[in-house]
């Protein structure tokens, strides 16, 4: 019981809830409030009532405009891993603010699947 | 008349489209005597952007001059954000409009180009006139010194005229023989410094576009080519593609270069 307390503390902070619209599954990326760079992330991937858990690391590529986050799912294998990305929305020319609001899209690569998703960044 | 600007109206479409349509300009040019309209140091040209929208969806007028010297081709532009979307204006102050320049140095191959945001004032050049810090980086619009100007020929706010158009055209004709175009050095220098830099600089947002439809003529590697696109750029190709500009007429995307385009706008 005191393990499952601390496990929960530990995931306390949520970082993406991704939706894929036609395929309908779900996607929660989970990582500490601390996502420096090899955070360990988990992975929850619903697809109706199957659920499947990943684990991950952090690799974090900061921009000032875009930003990219991608993440290794382990057991390691190059071609498995999350790209999360943020971009500002469509601004016109000369009037585009660095601080606007961004959209968020993840593109989940295992083996030969490849799932791409719209995120909300989530604070819970 | 008439003839005149039926003429130079399928000409400019076509400029826009392929470089056929450049000669179809000059001759257009040439045959009606309009050489005069197009010269430097001429009035500025007044035009509500196609492409340019305020953070509130509110429309962006331009005034656009252009200068020469012997080395030098001086672009200069106030640029207004303060429209609202459904066209009404706040109240007109003259600081209001944005003044930016962009100077290409002709006396280096690839030319060189050196962006300015300047105090708010009229269209006139001097070169001790005051920077102030960039609102938005050059680079996310400007991957190869000054683009084509693109009026928005609807507009019911500031329609264009037909004298502004045959010079907007000639100009944009200026630009196109530029060929590449590179940032001058000073802004790799000053940008660490900046709030707003000339450009972003982290590898992810300089990482380019390679489709090859694209990388045809947006490459690094010739002088007559306009460099390499980067995911800075989202935002503009997004619009040149949707707006139908890209890729140009006569040319198209395969399926699987449409594939790879929206996964490099996915940000992938």
């Amino acid at each position: 019981m005191l393990t499952l307390v601390l496990l929960s503390a530990n995931w306390a902070h949520a970082g993406y809830l991704c939706h894929s619209t036609p395929q309908g599954s779900e996607l929660t990326v989970q990582y500490q409030a601390d996502n420096h760079l090899g955070a360990d992330v988990q992975m929850v991937l619903q697809k109706g009532s199957e659920q499947t858990v990943y684990w991950g690391k952090l690799q974090s590529e900061e921009g000032t405009l875009l930003e990219q986050e991608l993440i290794s799912i382990f057991p390691y294998n190059q071609n498995e891993t999350l790209a999360i990305t943020s971009m500002p929305e469509f601004c016109g020319r000369g009037s585009c603010l660095v601080s606007g609001k961004k959209t968020i899209q993840a593109n989940l690569n295992v083996g030969d699947s490849n799932l791409f998703f719209f995120c909300d960044e989530t604070n819970d | 008349m008439w003839a005149t600007q039926i003429y130079f109206s399928f000409a400019m479409k076509q400029m826009t489209k392929n470089v056929a349509g450049v000669g179809l300009v000059f001759t257009a040019m040439i045959s009606f005597g309009l050489w005069d309209l197009v010269g430097s140091d001429v009035p500025e040209v007044s035009l509500e952007s196609k492409e340019s929208k305020t953070v509130l969806g509110g429309p962006v007028f331009n005034k656009i001059r252009w200068f020469q010297s012997n080395d030098k081709d001086i672009w200069m532009m106030n640029q207004s954000h303060h429209f609202l979307a459904n066209g009404e204006v706040k109240p007109t102050d003259p600081s209001l409009w944005d003044r930016l320049a962009i100077v290409i140095d002709k006396t280096k191959r690839p030319h060189r180009a050196r962006f300015y945001q300047l105090e708010p004032g009229p269209l006139e050049w001097r070169e001790d006139l005051k920077e102030v810090p960039f609102k938005v980086a050059c680079f996310m619009c400007h991957n190869n010194g000054p683009r084509a100007i693109r009026p928005n020929y609807d507009s019911p706010l500031n329609p264009t005229r037909f004298k502004e158009s045959i010079k907007i055209t000639y100009w944009n004709m200026r630009m196109r023989f530029y060929g590449r175009v590179l940032p001058d050095q000073v802004h790799d220098e000053k940008d660490p410094s900046l709030a707003v830099p000339f450009r972003f600089q982290s590898r992810y947002e300089n990482e380019p576009l390679k489709v090859k439809a694209c990388s045809r003529c947006h490459n690094d590697s010739e002088e007559s080519s306009r460099g390499f696109l980067s995911r800075q750029q989202m935002p503009t190709i997004r619009f040149m593609l949707e707006s139908g500009q890209m890729p140009p007429a006569g040319k198209s995307l395969t399926s699987e270069e449409k594939q790879q385009l929206e996964k490099f706008l996915a940000g992938f």
